[in-house]
């Protein structure tokens, strides 16, 4: 779910005294891409007036989103006038607020133009159990954006939203419109039925192109209009997974968890059983980090004298961790922790849990598709904000590998490879092909994980291990 | 395992789309049991065996869960 509507307003009418804002339009559409991301620009055309406090300045309400996160707001050079700067003020991840200063002031005579554009990440989900599974989870199944009008007098309002293919809808986009009532201390927001209703009536949605519209000619202040959808249920494939498959993933799951420990405590703290699995682990981390490195090598051609000098990875800034999920909060939702690897001691980074669908790793787990991030080409747009900084420091570059029950399509842990070196990040990008992702994908899967479960507990002695 | 193609979500941001069931592929190609060693290799996986060693002693020091180092 998408707003610009605050938690809690505290505001009252009597900002419009202070504040005038006039324009032809305003249109806002929204792209939601299958990671539940959502794409938005926001155009104000015609602007006649912007005023707030005798400044020539568009003071935005808060934009939030339920969950997720939301960069900040971005103008869009080409479809907006000369003289217009977009500054951000962050409130937390969900929430931020814009500011859009007309340097020259807008009039009748002379109309100025503003677009932003922002991005919210991980805030729509693609069925109703995703739905269900989020932080600040509903049980209505229904999700929305939402644009309020308040003090503000365009024209025409325009809403757009393009829904995914991956999201299952069931029945169609319907729209629905609340009254905005100002109290002490909050923005209370009053269904409003016969507005919904002649809504509803204005809303067209393509089945083709699943784009939902929204035309408002004279938008009455203090209004807000939503174009909300209903999820729908994901498709069964063949038959339920039985009590001892989801027994035995669960128990993996747990297993894996269990590095956690092993891997924080100092080798003389365990007792030699542990040790000895601790020592195991490492073993497999290390094994996967060399295949990793050498599938890197094999990239580029051996050193004219046939040498190792051709090597072009150091391997001190190579950073390997693993993540495993486990379940938290209520309701229940599926997070990544670390369980091991390099540069973990940080505590702000070894007690972080990631929500799945945040950040890198986390999209990797709840998708099951590998993904990279890519500072030199992420920071400085709205992208920079997919990646979850959880130390003080931001990888260069980052590629998660999620590994998963393929029968139950369910993860089970991420393999994260990156680098804080801009250097090394130059080097790690020839890896970006489908051969060796693949491979890596496949070992991660395969050689990795059976050989880590084993580690932890050999199949001789699973069920006997406290 | 078939990665049938890399998408781009933003800049910077990029995915790939599996194009089979992976762990069918895997159990129908599955013969090995995992890298095998050679030399040029050992050495890295010395390395890291070493380094995810250091960085776990590293990380109990700093949440001073060893008693080698508790006083």
């Amino acid at each position: 779910m998408l707003t610009n509507s605050p938690r809690q307003a505290t505001r009252s009418k009597a900002v419009e005294i202070d504040a005038e804002f006039r324009c032809e339009r305003l249109v806002w559409e929204v792209k939601v891409n299958g990671d539940g991301d959502a794409e938005n620009r926001m155009s104000f055309e015609g602007v006649t007036a912007a005023r707030t406090e005798g400044q020539h300045v568009y003071r935005a309400h808060h934009s939030w989103a339920q969950s997720g996160a939301v960069s900040g707001w971005q103008a869009v050079p080409e479809l907006t006038s000369p003289h217009v700067a977009v500054k951000n003020t962050r409130i937390d991840r969900t929430t931020v607020q814009t500011i859009v200063e007309f340097r020259q002031a807008p009039s009748a005579e002379q109309p100025a133009s503003a677009c932003v554009r922002s991005l919210d990440f991980g805030v729509f989900s693609m069925n109703c159990e995703e739905f269900r599974r989020k932080e600040n989870a509903r049980d209505d199944d229904t999700d929305f954006i939402q644009k309020s009008i308040r003090w503000e007098v365009p024209g025409q309002l325009v809403l757009h939203v393009q829904l995914p293919e991956d999201m299952l809808l069931m029945g169609r986009p319907f729209a629905e419109v609340y009254q905005l009532f100002q109290t002490a201390d909050e923005e209370v927001e009053v269904f409003d039925a016969t507005l919904s209703a002649g809504a509803t009536r204005l809303l067209h949605y393509s089945d083709l192109t699943r784009v939902a519209s929204l035309h408002i000619y004279r938008p009455p202040k203090w209004v807000a209009y939503r174009i909300c959808w209903r999820l729908g249920h994901p498709p069964r494939d063949g038959n339920p997974p039985g009590a001892a498959e989801l027994a035995r993933f669960e128990g993996r799951r747990s297993q894996l968890l269990s590095i956690r420990r092993l891997f924080a405590n100092a080798n003389a703290d365990l007792n030699p059983s542990d040790l000895e699995a601790k020592q195991n682990v490492i073993s497999k981390l290390a094994e996967f980090s060399a295949f990793f490195v050498r599938t890197i090598a094999d990239q580029f051609a051996p050193a004219a004298d046939g040498g190792d000098d051709g090597l072009p990875i150091n391997i001190a800034n190579l950073e390997i961790s693993l993540m495993a999920v486990y379940l938290a909060g209520d309701p229940e939702r599926e997070v990544l922790t670390i369980v091991a690897g390099t540069n973990v001691f940080d505590s702000k980074l070894w007690d972080f849990s990631l929500s799945l669908g945040d950040g890198i790793a986390g999209r990797a787990a709840k998708r099951l598709q590998p993904r990279v991030y890519d500072d030199a080409q992420a920071a400085g747009t709205p992208w920079g904000d997919v990646y979850v900084p959880l130390s003080g420091t931001r990888h260069a570059w980052l590629m998660s590998v999620p590994i998963w029950k393929e029968t139950l399509r369910r993860p089970y842990a991420v393999l994260n490879v990156g680098t804080f070196d801009r250097g090394q990040a130059a080097t790690l990008r020839t890896c970006e092909n489908e051969k060796v992702v693949a491979a890596v994908l496949e070992y991660a899967n395969k050689d990795f994980i059976r050989g880590l479960l084993n580690a932890i507990c050999p199949p001789g002695l699973r069920g006997s291990k406290t | 395992m078939i990665v049938k193609d890399s998408f781009v979500l933003g800049s910077g941001v990029r995915g790939y789309a599996l194009g089979e069931n992976p762990h069918e592929t895997i159990a129908a190609r599955h013969h090995d049991t995992g890298p095998a060693p050679d030399a040029k290799y050992m050495n890295i996986y010395r390395s890291f065996y070493d380094r995810f060693q250091r960085e776990s002693a590293r990380l109990s020091n700093a949440r001073g869960l060893s008693t080698t180092t508790r006083k």
